[in-house]
């Protein structure tokens, strides 16, 4: 190969490498930089050294007409491409892209139609190349075993030909046993042809020396001897579609996803941590470095309220630097902080580390794009919503009736759901019984031109609409804990026609209910899901996962209802009653024999509690009564126990209220229950009497008129007082003296005389 | 000569593998350690020693929190133990002291009794009514010693100690240095020296540790059981053995059993099902491996002379609702939940929804 071609083998996103990269570059002062990535981006490389490009950002390509089917490039800052990149720019040369064109990536994807983005970010499948390596020198991850290697040599050439001499023997082994598997070994072979192509372009075009950055694993490839006309025939007939490309903004959290890291095994925070220590240059030693990272856990933890003294942190560096000692490690790495925080910081208890281990170890960072940059493919996936469903983007508002029954109202109420998922609100939807077994929608239409800077913001959770809104409604779920909020969040996706995205949501929901106290709430979530099972929403739904989750609810409530109903508040009791009934008119839609007799056994559970609030005993023992669950001698018994002290006048009232409300029938088939209201009414004293009128008024007020007639006729009858008190019978009450309350009653029962 | 005690300590046990251990171990020690951290390590977690022989796992678990608990006396700091009962606090405590200190006699065992000075020092009456104060009066305790000749000494149980008692650690934690005001003199630890102390993290609150001593030390929490696997296997073993122990009839193997019992420890105490796609309440009893092993014998017990002769689901339900329900609004209300959406639903579990069913 000719000498003036020098290859860096790197490791993606390894802060080790571009440190050492860096170092190369200075002391090379190469004419042109080549570095692994699509060639599509050529035109875009200049613009990263942009005053507005916050990293982490990625480059985007994807396919002209189906912009789903896409590919990025993530870089965060100490990504070693993204240093090279800045390196050139910053000294005016030239930079090119050279690995296979995202063209062919994309045409060979949607074949496979299994394109696995980590797959592609690191070396191997298992990861990255060095990761294999290191694991074999008995290192947790590459960047430890990076380090190791960095810190017993100085950084510069030296380390990449150490690096070479390993990946060589692991490559030619791996090669002569399909360690990799026929498909990753072929895509391989076309990838090194583009980049041995573009090297000699490269060396021909350019007289001075040329540095080329790429995967390690690519390196033994790149010297291998083959000619021109040899790698043209390689990739001579790959097929190609039409590519886009763009600058996108990137999150930390989605480069611990995309580079294919576990969660907190080797995180962005961590690496970022790591690129300042390398930075800093070698006046920066081991002790300050472990110093530096348990600072910054302690301030971490001191945010989130607990007390650190800072001769903890002393002794949490000092801890790290002994265990990185007796592992035999040069600097202490993630374990060792880790172990050494909990143990001299946390007290040994994991739950504080937790707290922070989000913005400690994957950071809460997102991208910006400079104005300046092209933008971007949300816009331009709207653009080919808008001609697909024949909506304009106007200024002017607009009303728009949809039904949902035709194709066209459906696609325009999906596109319309998902952009106010993803905060484009375009749409608002005015009928708020959209959805709910009706077939029509009726929305106002208006665009705003801060809508596009929406879209923009978008972005960062996906690169088509439908993408984006999935994405983010999963984001939202995964932060709350609201109940209401998620449930909202499960219909909202649905109408969005997301159902994987709906699917996440209830995971979401149950996790949330079950760490909920808030009985009435939980309540309130089952008539809006068991709402959306039998009515549908002219969408296909996960039937099977949502009744699961309405079961886990409904036996969730069905074993909590009695402990949420003991002494509680008038207010309190109130709103837990409306929920009940709602609850349990939604249970018996949903129909699951067994919930409905564990429901029935709570509710009598209640009813028979002297501890449970009146107003949800009343309800209690209606619902029992209606549902024919206890006899009439039984109901009766209750009833005229919750009426009879110690029960207080204001207990029974509200007991009373809510026992009755929903319909007269009750007192008029049940004498037994109307004898006893009786009875507890004349016993009540002048002043308890007044006292709750209203609330009996109230009581009343909810009975048709018939209704009320009929009582009014039974009382007068002097029916009710005999059966009330069969001992009492031959005593004085005679018509005459039962009709001196007639016209009391009447004032009761709201009936004009 | 023979054996007239009861059981050996650690050092005795064990010392072929501590001398081999030690003959092959040439990397640095600190000052006043019979062998460097790493054989330490290696001590504890078992492998081979230099010149081959065999070194037995004292500690089955997790490599990286022995590795946290001698680096941590290796810096000087002394360390705190934590764990539930039965998660072998006490057992690698006496193995770090036996490997590093040579001895593992010198322990204090830390009750609501203990006054400082059982932690410091104590008097000979006789001597100091006869002369006065004086050095040939004062009565030693193990830590004394310990600082005295740079070694370890044990601190058992340290949270059920009055936290006026506690805190006399403080000076010496932090200085290495007690002082003696009657003496106008102060014993200053030799290098070597340090503390290991053990508490029960589910009785923290009786004698919780006051900020200012609880900074002084490194904490290791000492986790149950991985796997379940590993867990039932424990579980079984131990029953079987302290059964056999107690003399219990024999009955049926009831390995089946023991599995459920462990599975429901389990899901009930992480909170999740075992296929981790169902989030459970928590309860407020530990739910340790101890207790899924006391509750094995009691079904044992109770099924061997009172039940059918093999242990089953109705032997079990009412000593895992015993075990379970600890408080009994939160916790029944957790049981509830977990039989409704888990135990019922659960193939082959039917019978021991019905049983605990009978029971609550």
């Amino acid at each position: 190969m000719d000498p003036r071609a020098h290859l860096f083998g790197i490791r993606h996103h390894g802060p080790g490498s571009a440190a050492s990269l860096v170092a190369a570059l200075d002391a090379l002062d190469p004419a042109m930089v080549l570095i692994e990535g699509a060639p599509e981006a050529d035109e875009l490389a200049h613009y990263a050294a942009l005053p507005g490009m916050k990293s982490p950002l990625a480059l985007l390509h994807y396919q002209a007409d189906e912009p789903a089917n896409s590919l990025f490039a993530p870089f965060a800052e100490y990504s070693p491409e993204w240093q090279a990149m800045l390196w050139a720019l910053n000294r005016g040369r030239p930079v090119r892209f050279i690995d296979w064109p995202a063209a062919c990536a994309l045409a060979a994807a949607k074949d496979t139609a299994e394109q696995d983005l980590a797959e592609d970010e690191g070396g191997s499948p298992h990861g990255d190349p060095l990761d294999m390596l290191a694991d074999v020198a008995g290192y947790a991850d590459g960047e430890a075993w990076w380090n190791a290697l960095v810190e017993s040599s100085r950084p510069g050439p030296e380390v990449f030909a150490a690096i070479e001499t390993a990946i060589t023997e692991l490559r030619t082994i791996s090669d002569a046993n399909q360690l990799l598997g026929i498909g990753r070994y072929q895509r391989d072979l076309y990838r090194e042809a583009f980049m041995r192509l573009a090297l000699r372009q490269a060396l021909k075009d350019e007289a001075g020396a040329i540095a080329v950055v790429l995967g390690a694993w690519h390196v033994p490839a790149l010297r291998q001897k083959s000619t021109q006309a040899d790698d043209r025939a390689i990739v001579r007939d790959l097929p190609r579609v039409k590519v886009e490309s763009a600058w996108v903004p990137w999150s930390d959290s989605r480069l611990a996803m995309a580079s294919g890291y576990g969660a907190g095994v080797a995180a962005p925070g961590w690496y970022r941590h790591l690129w300042q220590l390398h930075r800093e240059g070698d006046d920066l030693g081991a002790q300050a470095f472990a110093a530096g990272w348990q600072s910054r856990v302690s301030g971490l933890l001191r945010e989130e309220g607990l007390a650190v003294a800072s001769a903890s942190t002393i002794e949490a560096s000092r801890l790290a630097l002994a265990l990185a000692a007796i592992r035999g490690e040069p600097t202490p790495g993630l374990a060792e902080m880790h172990d050494a925080t909990l143990a001299a910081l946390c007290h040994g208890d994991e739950t504080p580390l937790r707290l922070v281990e989000r913005r400690l170890l994957l950071g809460e960072r997102v991208g910006a794009v400079d104005e300046a940059v092209p933008q971007m493919p949300l816009a331009a996936d709207l653009e080919r919503w808008q001609k697909r469903c024949r909506l304009k983007a106007e200024d002017l508002e607009r009303e728009i009736a949809l039904d949902l029954r035709t194709e066209a109202g459906l696609l325009k109420s999906t596109l319309l759901h998902r952009l106010v998922l993803i905060g484009v609100g375009w749409g608002r939807l005015l009928d708020a019984e959209a959805g709910r077994g009706t077939f029509r929608e009726t929305w106002l239409l208006a665009w705003s031109p801060i809508l596009s800077v929406r879209l923009a913001e978008a972005l960062v959770y996906g690169v088509t609409i439908e993408q984006a809104a999935a994405n983010k409604a999963a984001a939202q779920a995964a932060a709350s804990t609201d109940i209401a909020g998620l449930a909202g969040l499960v219909k909202a996706c649905l109408l969005a026609d997301l159902p994987q995205a709906a699917a996440t949501c209830i995971a979401c929901l149950q996790a949330a209910a079950v760490s909920s106290s808030d009985i009435a709430r939980l309540m309130t979530t089952v008539p809006t899901l068991v709402s959306i099972l039998r009515y549908g929403t002219a969408r296909p739904i996960p039937e099977e996962q949502l009744s699961a989750l309405v079961s886990a609810l409904a036996a969730e409530i069905n074993a909590g209802a009695l402990s949420a109903s003991l002494d509680i508040e008038p207010a309190e009791a109130d709103a837990l009653r409306k929920a009940m009934s709602g609850y349990d008119q939604a249970l018996g839609l949903f129909g699951d024999n067994h919930l409905v007799e564990m429901w029935q056994r709570e509710l009598a559970m209640i009813a028979r509690h002297n501890r449970a609030a009146p107003a949800v005993a009343g309800l209690a023992l209606r619902l029992l009564h209606d549902r024919q669950a206890w006899d009439v001698e039984a109901v009766a018994a209750s009833f005229s126990r919750a009426l009879t002290p110690p029960a207080s006048p204001a207990e029974a009232g509200a007991f009373v209220e809510s026992f009755l409300a929903g319909g007269a029938e009750v007192l008029v088939q049940d004498r037994q229950l109307l004898a006893a209201l009786d009875q507890w009414l004349v016993d009540l004293d002048d002043e308890s009497f007044i006292e709750l009128l209203p609330m009996l008024r109230r009581g009343f007020a909810e009975f048709a008129i018939s209704g009320r007639q009929r009582i009014l006729s039974l009382v007068g009858s002097g029916l009710v007082a005999d059966r009330a008190s069969p001992s009492s019978a031959g005593s004085e009450l005679s018509p005459e003296f039962v009709e001196q309350a007639l016209p009391l009653l009447r004032t009761i029962l709201g009936i004009e005389a | 000569m023979t054996e007239t005690r009861l059981r050996q300590s650690a050092e005795e046990t064990y010392a072929a593998e501590l001398d081999a251990l030690k003959k092959g171990d040439d990397r640095q020690r600190p000052a006043n350690w019979a062998m460097s951290p790493h054989a330490v390590v290696d001590y504890i977690m078992g492998g081979k020693a230099k010149d081959g022989t065999p070194i037995s796992a004292k500690y089955v678990g997790n490599r990286r929190l022995i590795e946290t608990a001698v680096a941590t006396l290796a810096t000087d700091r002394a360390l705190l133990l934590l764990g539930l009962p039965g998660t072998a606090k006490s057992w690698v405590s006496e193995h770090l002291t036996a490997a590093i200190s040579g001895t593992s006699n010198r322990v204090i065992q830390c009750t609501s009794g203990t006054d400082e000075n059982q932690i410091r020092y104590g008097w000979n009456y006789a001597l100091l009514l006869a002369k006065g104060p004086s050095h040939e009066a004062l009565v030693r305790t193990p830590l004394m010693r310990a600082m005295q000749d740079g070694t370890l000494v044990r601190m058992e149980e340290l949270t059920r100690m009055g936290s006026d008692v506690q805190d006399t650690l403080i000076t010496i934690l932090s200085e290495k240095m007690m002082p003696i005001p009657e003496l106008d003199d102060a014993i200053h630890a030799r290098p070597g020296f340090n503390v290991i102390a053990t508490a029960n993290n589910r009785d923290k609150g009786v004698n919780e540790l006051s900020s200012a001593l609880k900074r002084r030390f490194n904490v290791v929490v000492l986790p149950p059981p991985a796997s379940i696997e590993e867990e039932t296997e424990i579980v079984t073993r131990r029953v079987a053995e302290i059964g056999t122990s107690l003399d219990l009839p024999p009955i049926a193997p009831a390995d089946k059993e023991i599995a459920r019992i462990v599975m429901l420890f389990r899901e009930l105490r992480d909170g999740q099902t075992l296929d981790g796609k169902l989030k459970l309440k928590s309860v407020s009893g530990s739910l340790s491996t101890a207790e899924a092993i006391s509750v094995g014998i009691n079904a044992w017990a109770e099924a061997a002379h009172f039940g059918s002769g093999a242990i089953d689901a109705p032997a079990l339900a009412a000593n895992l609702v015993g075990a379970v329900v600890k408080d009994p609004a939160a916790d029944s209300l957790a049981l509830e939940e977990y039989l409704e959406n888990v135990v019922r639903k659960r193939d082959g579990w039917r019978d021991l929804y019905g049983a605990i069913r009978d029971v609550i």
